[in-house]
């Protein structure tokens, strides 16, 4: 079986959205927020009873409805690993399955993968090379006080 | 581990001390119910042999056995760039998680402080671990770790100022968006 207990964890605690920690806080945050809101229009307008069974709400249910929602666009949207590369992993995986590899076999496919793609970089040469710092760099060298 | 290392330390205990209480302390009039306990203990440490075995080989599936592949410079280095951006991108949220936890709990909103402390448990242990990996040479040698890193990598290169040398080229962008591979090469990856 191709388990590994760290590649677990991650998925439990990529689950709760700790991959993305910024739409995690924003979430949170955006929860309480919420919720403050829906206190002031519940004092505000004491005979809407929308209002007020929305302040019945502890904050639990705030958090629990309102922070999922940041994290939509990364479940339905095309965030992550592009389609090809998990198209790919998912083939190696099937091939791991089959293979019935070693676990050190294992590691070095997936380092090879992680390789092949560092591979297909490339140096952007269509953009044009920033002189600013460059001349900041050399300017730098030039002063008589550089070294101390 | 802990309890490998128990057995270990009983184990050898148990062979320091044995001989030293049978020669020393036990009377040479006892020797026939010395032997019964000689064999009760040699068959008692065989068990206790094969069970560590057993145990060892057990917890070596748990191991992390990516010891024996290690990443290059290259992968390291494209490792700890996606564990600063992810140790920056935590500050915020983590400071922000106990701010409202602490609140919570002051309004006696226990549930939601648990909720908060368990996002903040697990932000922190995912942090902490992937620090780990990375310093021990570890990250990169799962699926889930490696569709990270994969991930990371394109995300970034489509955002501009970086430095020449993280952009991926515009025939493997191409390539991904379009051409899936029908010679069975390898998808999107120029080789």
């Amino acid at each position: 079986m191709n388990f590994d207990i760290s590649g677990l964890w991650r998925i439990i605690t990529g689950a709760v959205g700790t991959n993305y920690p910024m739409r995690l806080g924003i979430g949170i945050a955006f929860a309480c927020l919420s919720q403050t809101v829906v206190r002031v229009l519940a004092r505000i307008n004491p005979d809407v009873v929308v209002w007020q069974t929305l302040n019945d709400l502890g904050t639990i249910w705030y958090l629990i409805i309102i922070t999922p929602l940041m994290f939509l666009t990364v479940v339905f949207g095309k965030r992550g690993a592009p389609e090809g590369a998990v198209q790919q992993i998912n083939t190696i995986r099937a091939l791991i399955a089959e293979g019935n590899f070693s676990s050190a076999q294992r590691v070095m496919i997936w380092r090879s993968l992680v390789e092949k793609y560092l591979n297909a970089l490339q140096p952007d040469l269509s953009s044009a090379p920033r002189l600013k710092p460059m001349f900041d760099e050399v300017s730098k060298d030039f002063t008589p006080d550089a070294g101390s | 581990m802990w309890l490998a290392a128990l057995g270990f330390g009983t184990r050898a205990a148990a062979r320091l001390v044995w001989p030293l209480l049978r020669s020393k302390i036990i009377p040479s009039s006892k020797f026939s119910r010395i032997n019964s306990l000689d064999r009760v203990y040699y068959r008692l440490s065989e068990r206790l042999d094969n069970s560590l075995e057993m145990f060892s080989k057990l917890f070596a599936r748990f191991v992390p056995e990516e010891r024996q592949g290690r990443p290059t410079e290259e992968q390291q280095t494209l490792a700890q760039r996606y564990y600063r951006d992810l140790q920056l991108a935590s500050v915020l949220p983590i400071i922000s998680i106990i701010i409202l936890c602490v609140l919570a709990v002051r309004r006696a909103e226990y549930s939601a402080g648990a909720i908060l402390a368990m996002l903040l448990t697990a932000q922190l242990a995912h942090v902490l671990l992937t620090r780990y990996r990375i310093q021990k040479g570890l990250f990169g040698s799962n699926v889930q770790e490696v569709s990270e890193l994969i991930s990371y990598l394109i995300e970034q290169t489509h955002n501009s100022g970086l430095p020449p040398g993280t952009h991926v080229s515009n025939t493997y962008s191409h390539q991904t968006s379009t051409a899936q591979s029908f010679d069975g090469e390898t998808v999107g990856v120029r080789t």
